[in-house]
């Protein structure tokens, strides 16, 4: 239950009941947690962590989400991290943009569980 | 005719004015040729002259035709204001009379040599003529022949110093006055025949001049019809510009009240949606047990909550789709898919449920192993959720729902695929059999059954499959139920 798997993920999300529940999840499943609040910390503190999966939501103050994406797929040392999309914007036009920008998976907020995001990272992080 | 009475008048006119230069022509040659007679010209020559009969009459003359250039003035007056009870045959009459009187009177008084008179009386033929018609140049032919007959006969008893019944009761003199009346008739008969031809004419030209006048009149009306026409055109365009504007105007309200409604309907639901994403983390949290034990109690109020919480997400994403349908942003992207798998999928996905409500959910597969269409993979799937969802909502307890592919129209030259959704259920009224796919509606009897609920799943699902160039419909089971049968293409036209 509580253990460690050695596996870090960064949550970009702007609402706080929202994250402390992702990550007290998340934590539960044995990943390491690092948050950000908003789009500018998100690339920071991506590159100081180094996060092996990043939850990011689009609906962000400052910068956008879209902005921290492509700024996340553009950086050379953070490119390789897959990127799930986490929001509640479902628009054909955003999960469109989102993949071209290189999102490896689009997941609207409202209509999953977060059992079954957390069975998602777990497929994408092999476990 | 008011322009004919007015050039009749016009000739009247003219001809008084010329009457003017008439008179005073020959009575100045008259006045002249008395006054040469004299050898010693002083006031008392020029007395007796002024005072003379001639001179006297000269004065009568110009006075009356003063008064008949009042008396045409006053009839042209008359004509101008459409007074049509005008008689200008009158004045002209009274014309012609008064000059053939006054040349009588100057042949008597001013000792003209008889030879003149044919050629002074001419005078009032060519008048009459341009004055009437055949009958007026007639009557006066003979008249003037008539005086000039007279006047001759006069003429001669004066130059024999006769009276003149002494000049008819004397022989020899009946031979010159046989002479005399001969070429009066032949007078007359030259008068006659001129007067004929020169009235033809003049009729000729008169009708010839009503024509062009009437044809006037009649371009003068057209032309008055086309101006008003055009006027009436451009009336018209004005208003039909104005209306176009309102157009221009009332459409463009109904796009911005169109884009500020679908603009309020997404920003609300996706708002919505994170509170919802917040309510139905936290629960699930809490049934799965990982922030500890609950209690069979808990357990179902929270499932409860949860229920309702997937409910209200259901009833946003459907709300959303609405919102794109009416919008026109439902984007389809056809692809090449498995139906019969996907049906499977769906069927899978909704076994749990139908258990919870001891409902049994049975898949018929078609004899083909793998059946492919073009088709919206997504779109598709919502709606066979849709149907699937609704065979076990409104299904009695313990019933049965079958869902089966109809493959026998594949093979035609309109192929399609037929998808089958029956249930054992509460039934659809055969009045509601349509009223179903509207938007908002629910039927009484499903109110009853499951008081949730949008009314929006078979607007959805109807529109979706329109969209694919199919059909959708419903049908009653025997046995009890509802059949709900969707037909698609397998092919899509490229758009």
């Amino acid at each position: 239950m509580d253990q460690v798997n050695g596996k870090k993920i960064l949550i970009v999300e702007d609402d706080e009941f929202l994250r402390s529940l992702t990550a007290k999840r998340l934590e539960k499943e044995g990943y390491m947690v690092v948050v950000a609040v908003d789009g500018e910390s998100a690339v920071s503190v991506a590159r100081e962590n180094m996060p092996n999966l990043i939850l990011l939501d689009l609906l962000l103050p400052g910068i956008n989400g879209f902005d921290v994406l492509e700024k996340l797929k553009t950086d050379e040392t953070l490119k390789n991290i897959p990127v799930i999309v986490f929001s509640n914007l479902g628009q054909k036009e955003d999960i469109d943009k989102a993949n071209s920008l290189g999102a490896d998976d689009f997941l609207i907020k409202a209509n999953f569980t977060l059992d079954d995001v957390i069975g998602k990272i777990n497929a994408k992080l092999g476990k | 005719m008011n322009s004919g009475q007015r050039a009749e008048l016009h000739i009247n006119q003219w001809l008084i004015r010329a009457r003017w230069f008439f008179y005073v022509a020959v009575f100045g040659v008259v006045l002249i040729q008395q006054a040469l007679s004299y050898t010693e010209f002083n006031y008392f020559v020029f007395l007796s002259l002024a005072t003379s009969a001639v001179a006297q009459l000269f004065v009568v003359l110009l006075l009356i035709n003063l008064i008949l250039s009042g008396f045409c003035r006053y009839l042209l007056y008359r004509v101008e204001n459409n007074d049509v009870e005008v008689s200008i045959h009158f004045l002209g009459a009274v014309q012609v009379v008064t000059d053939l009187i006054a040349i009588a009177l100057i042949i008597i008084l001013a000792g003209i040599a008889p030879s003149i008179y044919p050629v002074l009386f001419f005078i009032p033929i060519v008048e009459s003529i341009i004055l009437f018609n055949l009958a007026g140049p007639v009557a006066v032919a003979i008249l003037s022949s008539l005086l000039v007959s007279i006047l001759t006969i006069i003429a001669q008893a004066g130059t024999e110093n006769l009276t003149v019944l002494q000049l008819l009761r004397s022989n020899e003199s009946l031979f010159t006055l046989n002479n005399t009346i001969t070429s009066s008739v032949m007078v007359s008969v030259v008068y006659l025949i001129s007067g004929f031809f020169a009235a033809y004419i003049v009729t000729l030209v008169r009708e010839r001049s009503d024509l062009l006048a009437r044809e006037g009149t009649i371009i003068a009306l057209s032309k008055m019809k086309a101006d008003q026409f055009a006027q009436d055109i451009k009336h018209h365009e004005r208003q039909m510009s104005a209306k176009e504007l309102e157009l221009a105007i009332a459409y463009n309200r109904l796009k911005k009240l169109d884009e500020a409604r679908s603009k309020f309907v997404s920003v609300t639901t996706h708002q919505m949606r994170t509170p919802l994403a917040g309510i139905k983390w936290a629960l699930s949290m809490i049934l799965s047990g990982q922030l500890g034990p609950i209690t069979n109690d808990q357990k179902e109020f929270l499932k409860r909550g949860f229920d309702s919480t997937e409910k209200l997400v259901q009833i946003v994403n459907e709300l959303l789709s609405i919102d794109k349908i009416e919008s026109g942003k439902f984007d389809y992207t056809f692809t090449t898919f498995d139906i019969i798998e996907l049906i499977a999928n769906i069927t899978n996905e909704f076994v749990n449920q139908a258990k919870s409500k001891n409902i049994e959910i049975e898949f018929v597969r078609p004899p083909s192993k793998k059946l492919e269409l073009e088709a919206d993979y997504d779109k598709i799937k919502i709606v066979l959720e849709n149907l699937i969802d609704n065979a076990i909502k409104y299904n009695t307890k313990g019933g049965h729902v079958w869902i089966g592919i109809n493959d026998n129209l594949v093979n035609t030259a309109d192929p399609k695929v037929e998808i089958v959704v029956a249930d054992q259920g509460i039934g659809i009224a055969p009045e509601d059999k349509d009223k179903v796919f509207h938007k908002f509606f629910r039927a009484g009897n499903a109110v009853q059954t499951e008081p949730d609920g949008t009314g929006l799943g078979l607007f959805i699902a109807r529109d979706v499959v329109e969209k694919h160039g199919g059909s959708i419909w419903c049908i009653d089971r025997s046995g009890g139920g509802t059949e709900f049968h969707i037909t698609l293409p397998i092919h899509q036209k490229k758009v």
